[in-house]
């Protein structure tokens, strides 16, 4: 019924890697930094940033050395059948957890502030049939959602600007209290910054490879950017001990915002994050219904069913949102840390076993 | 088609009624006073809007005695006839008494529940905030409203603090080295006048600050603030200016002595000048002033700040912050301490920009 | 069935016969032509009798025809007919087909060919100013239901060796001339090709007008955004063309099927070209800023009533609150209520001859509001609210966009008032993923902005200086890829 089309621009590549990233982290990023790296936290998310730049050359350079074949076909080149398998299972499970962490938090944050008379498992129903919409048609489709929806990003970040002469500079003096902290606070933002693995996958899509690499960098700086500046506005108006207190700093900021025609701008920015949330979703759903199909060798669109009945499945295990950041703090430091080993190695082994053309089918 | 008639089905499913009483069933809650009774029992006054008819507008005042902010919240709900939503709330308005008890729990309160406004005003008050809240209000519907419009219009003179919402008293709370000062409100005949500050030191009351200071420490603690200053000559005459404050603050520590530089710089602009030397006021003439009323303001300026640095030994100047900001988070208790030992120094400077519409 | 004329003249006026309907304005003059026998048929009405009898029978019958068997038909058309447009067939549904659309036949014995004679009537309603698209300035013309005239119409105005125009017969039941007019070289080949293949494999009953058309041309039933934009006016055909868009004449109507469309151009009034820039981009913001309200005004208004009445600043909650007493109605059914009265006024108002119908539509709304808030059916902020947005839906330049745009407040009203704000972020979010997947005839729906092309947002949103504004789009250009993707 559905036509897929997986095409994408080196354009839409760049607004995917940046929808990608931005998810519920950024609600709830300065909070965590906070606690550990006080008034410093925004310089952990700044170092923090590596990641996800890491991730987009890495898989950049993979694919150039490999002459951009398909994910599974490049990993049976370079690690064998088996453990080709095991690394698509891998990312399965990987975006299992991306895009649950994701629906459960959206649904945690929609129950928490305006549509308090939802429950959260109705949040996560609607929520994962319109994912299922979004993804059926391809990764075309995603694309050219991320490149409207990157206009809204702009509008997301208007309501905290408007606290950018409010705080006190003091709140964020000294600026290296203790440079350890610093360090010790980077895995807080781990999550934050997952969803960037997308682009080990999609990467031979693009329809020109020429500027993949820059196009990813540049995708990640955008977000490294807002995610820095706004974890820098929330400090220097609240002072990082309510900072560490709240549970969406960014929210309580958005509240605050005194201006006329609403009361509360919280409702205008939940619509517009919630674009973004719809948007990363997608693209976790994508990772997921791409390695699934690999994995059980079905048809992608047979696979976007499954993988958000799944999605679906696991959010609603997750609801509370103690439970939820519980396990995100179990979880993600592994998954990252994999995803680094993994991306390493086959860097350095696409070097050898790279080069030779491979037919793409 | 059968997709779309399948996620209708699911729509219909999941929802139903939720119960929620319509908006006409509510009541919007203009005011909160908190008060405390002699045997530590909390009292809790709720000022909300009565709808009569269309565009028939009333008030009305709940008091709830009980000893947790929510099970007065539950004995109010016994009383009152229609729904309250606790996000319309114009001004929290605190007793002495209760501010001496402790105010932790009001300030928990407000942050924790998610559906309270962030812009509510924050005062406290000399008598029962009962007794304020059950006045008449002469130019608004609720006592809460004229309360408010009282703190927001007195920006305009007296230097009066711009940081009265309640984010601004988190805030003050959480930033280390602050320290929680709101406006202070007093019954005056049959309304309310804004008459000091009080000072809190952690979540408890310490002291207030009498109208006549009031002026002088707003001008030493507020980073932008707008107010007349009166300057009288030999002979009782006086000019007055209208001045706009911008302050400056620098931390020197020499042997852990921590010195505080406020550098005030007052722009200004002459609104009278019934002195006897101002029959024209010449640049040369206007210069000689400013440095004669800079080096007066600075002087009492000085005074006041050391009168209640030594009386009090807490920092109601807002200055240790940028202490902590020098020395680091780790030196909060020290720079505590050593406030009452600390050197304050204080340099006043006026300009004046405007002789105004006369000149001679 | 016999589809080739044969020799015997009364056998093949018996096909002839039995393939159209024998009505009894279908014509069949006998005539003797140097004794051969020779019929002209033709269907009275719609070909022009006067034209048969100057054309044919006047010539014919005072002719002196010499030549024999097939050389007369030769002579006939050389020497006898005084008509321009004349052709010779053989083939019996072709004869069928010509007949019906108003032409002569003339068959004579012992020929396997019949001449063709155009005397088709063209008594159509004369030129006139387009009633549904006003326009202050511009051109006063518009199209009318003879499809010649339109063409030309439009090939007075566009003098282009280039522009091209080329026919199509369609329609199963019956047959309607279509005509695709295009300028070569301004139109992208690609787009093209797309174009011409829906046409070829069209299956269409009957083309009965240019919007039954423009449904059968998308495949998508369940579409509610128009893919192809359609006008009475000649200056707006040619301005689309200019930008490398194809125009589609269908015969009997009086409108121009413009295609590709992208959304946003349904939001651009075609003054805005005539006015200075600033004023044109002042009056397009008014029209996205109505656009919005239409779609989102009401549901806002109701989820903050029922669901989170906190958002109202604080002096106009009270206001609102103080408005809505003793008002029986829920408000779901309240606004509904409105949006229902008014749109049954507005479509009454349509149906009623012009001037009747205005004052209907404003007398009516009037008195139907005022009766309502007195009665304490509707809060007087409810009729507010309605108000503005059923004035707002009048901005929209395109009839049917207009429409599109109308209906969909209503589910996101349903939307709201079952999940709150999460209910119009599913609305909007659903009618994003809607519009990127769209694509008419191979143009992306929702470019400039999707795929971007940073060049012509310059004539999307805004309106930039003619200058910018004018040049071709490059987003009605797939083939040619831009340097930048």
């Amino acid at each position: 019924m559905f036509k897929i089309n997986n095409q994408i621009t080196r354009n839409q590549y760049m607004f995917i890697i940046q929808n990608s990233i931005i998810g519920v982290g950024i609600l709830s990023l300065a909070s965590g930094v906070c606690k550990v790296a006080k008034q410093s936290g925004w310089i952990s998310v700044l170092v923090a940033g590596i990641y996800p730049i890491y991730i987009c050359i890495v898989a950049a350079l993979i694919y150039r050395n490999t002459n951009y074949n398909e994910f599974l076909e490049t990993n049976k080149r370079i690690w064998g059948k088996f453990l080709a398998y095991i690394f698509t299972i891998f990312f399965f499970i990987n975006f299992i957890f991306f895009s649950s962490f994701v629906l459960s938090g959206f649904a945690n944050v929609l129950v928490f502030t305006t549509t308090k008379f939802l429950s959260p498992h109705t949040i996560i129903v609607i929520t994962v049939i319109l994912t299922y919409f979004t993804i059926n048609y391809g990764l075309t489709n995603i694309g050219r959602l991320s490149e409207l929806l990157f206009y809204l990003t702009i509008l997301i970040l208007i309501i905290p600007f408007y606290f950018i002469n409010k705080g006190h500079i003091t709140n964020l003096l000294p600026l290296f209290d203790d440079v350890s902290s610093i360090f010790k606070a980077v895995p807080e933002t781990f999550f934050a910054y997952s969803g960037v693995e997308i682009s080990l996958l999609i990467i031979p899509y693009v329809t020109d490879f020429k500027k993949v690499l820059s196009s990813g960098v540049i995708g990640s700086l955008i977000t490294i950017f807002i995610y820095t500046l706004t974890v820098l506005l929330t400090i220097n108006y609240c002072g990082h001990i309510l900072t560490s207190k709240l549970q969406y700093p960014l929210l309580y900021l958005v509240a605050g915002a005194d201006l006329p025609v609403l009361s509360n701008f919280e409702p205008l920015f939940i619509f517009l994050w919630g674009n973004k949330i719809f948007q990363t979703l997608a693209v976790g759903g994508y990772g997921l219904s791409y390695t699934l199909s690999k994995i059980i060798k079905k048809s992608y669109n047979r696979c976007c069913l499954y993988s958000c009945l799944i999605i679906m499945f696991v959010s609603s295990m997750l609801v509370p949102e103690h439970t939820r950041t519980m396990v995100i703090d179990k979880v993600e430091p592994y998954l990252v840390g994999f995803i680094l080993v993994y991306s390493t190695l086959t860097l350095i082994l696409s070097y050898f076993k790279g080069g030779k053309t491979f037919e793409k089918n | 088609m059968k997709k779309i008639s399948l996620v209708l089905l699911f729509m219909l499913i999941f929802t139903s009624c939720y119960g929620k009483p319509s908006i006409e069933r509510t009541s919007v809650i203009a005011g909160i006073g908190h008060d405390i009774d002699k045997d530590k029992t909390l009292s809790s006054s709720f000022e909300f809007i009565v709808f009569k008819s269309q565009n028939v507008v009333d008030k009305s005042v709940v008091t709830t005695k009980g000893k947790s902010i929510f099970e007065m919240f539950n004995k109010r709900l016994l009383i009152t006839k229609r729904r309250h939503l606790p996000g319309t709330v114009r001004t929290l308005l605190i007793s002495e008494e209760r501010g001496k008890f402790g105010i932790s729990d009001i300030i928990d309160a407000f942050l924790r529940d998610q559906e309270r406004n962030l812009n509510t005003t924050v005062a406290v008050s000399k008598q029962r905030t009962e007794e304020i809240l059950k006045l008449n209000a002469k130019d608004s519907n609720t006592m809460a409203e004229e309360i408010e419009d009282l703190i927001k219009s007195s920006y305009e003179a007296n230097f009066t603090q711009r940081d009265t919402n309640i984010k601004d008293f988190f805030n003050m709370y959480y930033q280390e080295g602050r320290h929680i000062m709101l406006p202070y409100i007093e019954k005056y005949k049959d309304t309310v006048k804004l008459s000091g500050i009080a000072v809190f030191k952690k979540d408890k009351l310490i002291f207030t600050i009498p109208e006549e200071d009031t002026k002088y420490i707003n001008l030493l603690r507020n980073e932008k603030a707008q107010g007349y200053l009166t300057f009288f000559d030999e002979n009782s005459k006086s000019i007055d200016l209208f001045c706009n404050s911008r302050r400056n603050v620098k931390v020197d520590i020499n042997d852990n002595k921590i010195t505080y530089n406020i550098y005030l710089l007052i722009y200004s602009s002459v609104k009278e000048a019934n002195i006897d030397d101002a029959q024209e006021l010449t640049k040369d003439k206007l210069i000689e002033l400013e440095e004669k009323y800079s080096n007066e303001l600075t002087k009492q300026l000085q005074e006041i700040a050391d009168k209640y640095q030594n009386k009090y030994g807490t920092d109601i100047f807002d200055v240790q912050k940028y202490a902590v900001a020098k020395l680091g988070r780790d030196k909060i208790d020290f720079i505590e301490e050593n406030f009452i030992n600390s050197n304050i120094k204080i340099s006043a400077k006026i300009k004046i920009l405007s002789p105004g519409r006369i000149i001679r | 069935m016999m589809e080739k004329l044969t020799k015997d003249i009364f056998s093949n006026l018996e096909f002839i016969t039995s393939t159209i309907p024998s009505n009894f304005n279908f014509i069949k003059r006998e005539i003797d032509l140097n004794n051969k026998t020779c019929f002209v048929l033709f269907i009275s009405g719609i070909a022009d009798k006067n034209l048969v009898e100057e054309y044919i029978l006047k010539p014919l019958l005072n002719s002196n025809i010499k030549a024999k068997n097939q050389d007369i038909i030769d002579e006939i058309l050389k020497k006898h007919l005084y008509s321009s447009d004349v052709s010779v067939t053989n083939s019996i549904p072709d004869i069928a087909l010509q007949l019906i659309s108003g032409k002569s036949i003339i068959l004579i014995d012992n020929c396997d060919a019949a001449i063709v004679c155009n005397t088709t009537n063209n008594n159509y309603r004369q030129i006139e100013e387009s009633t549904s698209e006003k326009s202050v300035y511009g051109i006063r013309e518009s199209f009318t239901e003879n499809l010649e005239l339109n063409l030309t119409i439009l090939q007075r105005k566009v003098k282009n060796p280039n522009l091209k125009l080329e026919k199509y017969i369609i329609g199963e039941k019956f047959k309607s001339e279509l005509v695709l007019v295009y300028i070569d070289g301004v139109i992208d080949p690609q787009v093209l090709t797309n174009i011409k293949a829906r046409i070829s494999n069209l299956k269409i009953p009957a083309a009965i007008s240019s919007g039954v058309l423009e449904q059968f041309l998308d495949m998508r039933t369940y579409n509610i955004f128009p893919l192809s934009k359609s006008t009475e006016r000649p200056d707006k055909v040619i301005f689309d063309l200019l930008e490398g868009k194809a125009a589609i004449f269908l015969s009997e109507t009086p409108s121009a099927l413009i295609l590709p469309a992208t959304f946003f151009e349904f939001f651009q009034g075609f003054e805005d070209y005539s006015e200075r820039t600033i004023t044109a981009n002042f009056s397009r913001l008014m029209r996205f800023i109505a656009i919005i309200t239409v779609m989102v005004l009401e549901p806002i208004y109701l989820v903050l009533l029922i669901y989170n009445p906190e958002l109202f600043p604080y002096k106009l909650m009270s206001v609102i609150i103080s408005s809505r007493q003793n008002i029986p109605l829920p408000p779901l059914l309240e606004i509904l209520a409105m949006d229902v009265a008014v749109e049954i006024l507005r479509e009454g108002g349509l149906r009623l001859p012009n001037p009747i119908g205005t004052t209907l539509a404003i007398v009516g709304g009037i008195v139907i509001g005022d009766a309502a808030t007195k009665a304490n059916l509707v809060s007087p902020a409810t009729l507010f609210i309605v108000a503005i947005t059923v004035i707002s839906t009048f901005i929209i330049p395109n009839y049917q966009m207009a429409l599109t745009i109308r209906f969909i407040r209503f589910p996101m009203i349903i939307l709201g008032q079952m999940f709150g704000f999460f209910g119009l972020l599913i609305g909007f979010y659903f009618l994003l993923i809607h519009l990127t997947k769209l694509e008419s005839f191979g143009i992306a729906y929702f470019s400039p902005i999707v795929p971007s092309r940073f060049k012509d947002l310059l004539d999307a949103f805004i309106r930039a200086p003619l200058k910018e504004a004018l040049k071709e789009p490059k987003s009605l250009k797939p083939s040619q890829k831009s340097p930048k993707n």
